[in-house]
């Protein structure tokens, strides 16, 4: 396999010109794999257990959701439709999707949080957490979106090919 | 897709760029110092705890760089982004 693809065991990085908040829309509901989900920074703050009582975007699901490690574990319906109706992801956010709500906490060493791309070293630290919990996706905004998924054959190539994509220049 | 159109983190030196929504209302403005490196974000459309507008540093030591948590504007900021 090209050096230029990332991964770890079953799981490929990659890279999307888009946001967690854009993504979002075209999530299912329905999926079994991604029914909760974990919010491990929001706005740049890795706490954000912390903004349950302090954020207004969060109020509405701040007492639907149950504290893991600095994180905010709740189910993806909820996420979507809160995310749909009052924004909650602006950029600078990183959320994890998962099977089920027995979760560890995220380690705290490395994120997939941007400006910068995920790497092999930081992926390795994250990868052993996602296979240990079943992570069925992982998001990170900042610039761009950063994101992780299992796959397997030609996808894997193909997705993981998306992190070398150049960065869009913008207009002045 | 829609694209992200997100402000790149090193631009020209002492100036600042724009992010704008669809509307065509300033949503976030990042400021670049002398070498060209983001130092600052105001974001103008959120709060999440920090108020709105609330500023966001820029932590060049790390690696990869880091914006770090939202903070209130101080007073010369404040005057510089009022609307």
């Amino acid at each position: 396999m090209s050096a230029r693809i990332l991964t770890y065991k079953g799981y490929v990085a990659g890279w999307l010109d888009s946001s967690i908040h854009d993504f979002l829309e075209v999530l299912p509901v329905t999926s079994v794999s991604t029914k909760y989900a974990l919010i491990t920074c929001l706005d740049s703050n890795p706490d954000p257990a912390s903004l349950r009582e302090k954020s207004p975007e969060l109020k509405s699901v701040a007492r639907r959701s149950q504290v893991v490690g600095r994180g905010l574990l709740l189910p993806t319906e909820l996420l979507l439709e809160t995310d749909c109706r009052h924004q909650l992801f602006f950029g600078f956010d990183e959320v994890w999707f998962f099977p089920s709500q027995t979760i560890k906490p995220k380690p705290e060493s490395a994120s997939l949080l941007g400006p910068a791309r995920l790497n092999q070293a930081r992926f390795k630290k994250l990868g052993k957490w996602m296979v240990d919990n079943s992570c069925s996706l992982a998001l990170g905004g900042g610039e761009g979106l950063n994101f992780v998924v299992p796959a397997n054959g030609v996808a894997k190539f193909m997705l993981g090919y998306s992190i070398e994509q150049r960065e869009p220049s913008l207009a002045s | 897709m829609t694209r992200s159109n997100d402000l790149p983190t090193v631009g020209t030196p002492n100036t600042s760029r724009e992010k704008r929504d669809k509307k065509g209302k300033v949503i976030q403005r990042r400021y670049y110092g002398g070498d060209g490196k983001a130092v600052v974000n105001i974001d103008y459309d959120r709060d999440h705890g920090a108020g709105r507008p609330h500023a966001h540093d820029w932590d060049w030591t790390q690696d990869p760089p880091v914006r770090l948590p939202g903070r209130s504007l101080t007073a010369a900021e404040k005057k510089g982004n009022s609307k």
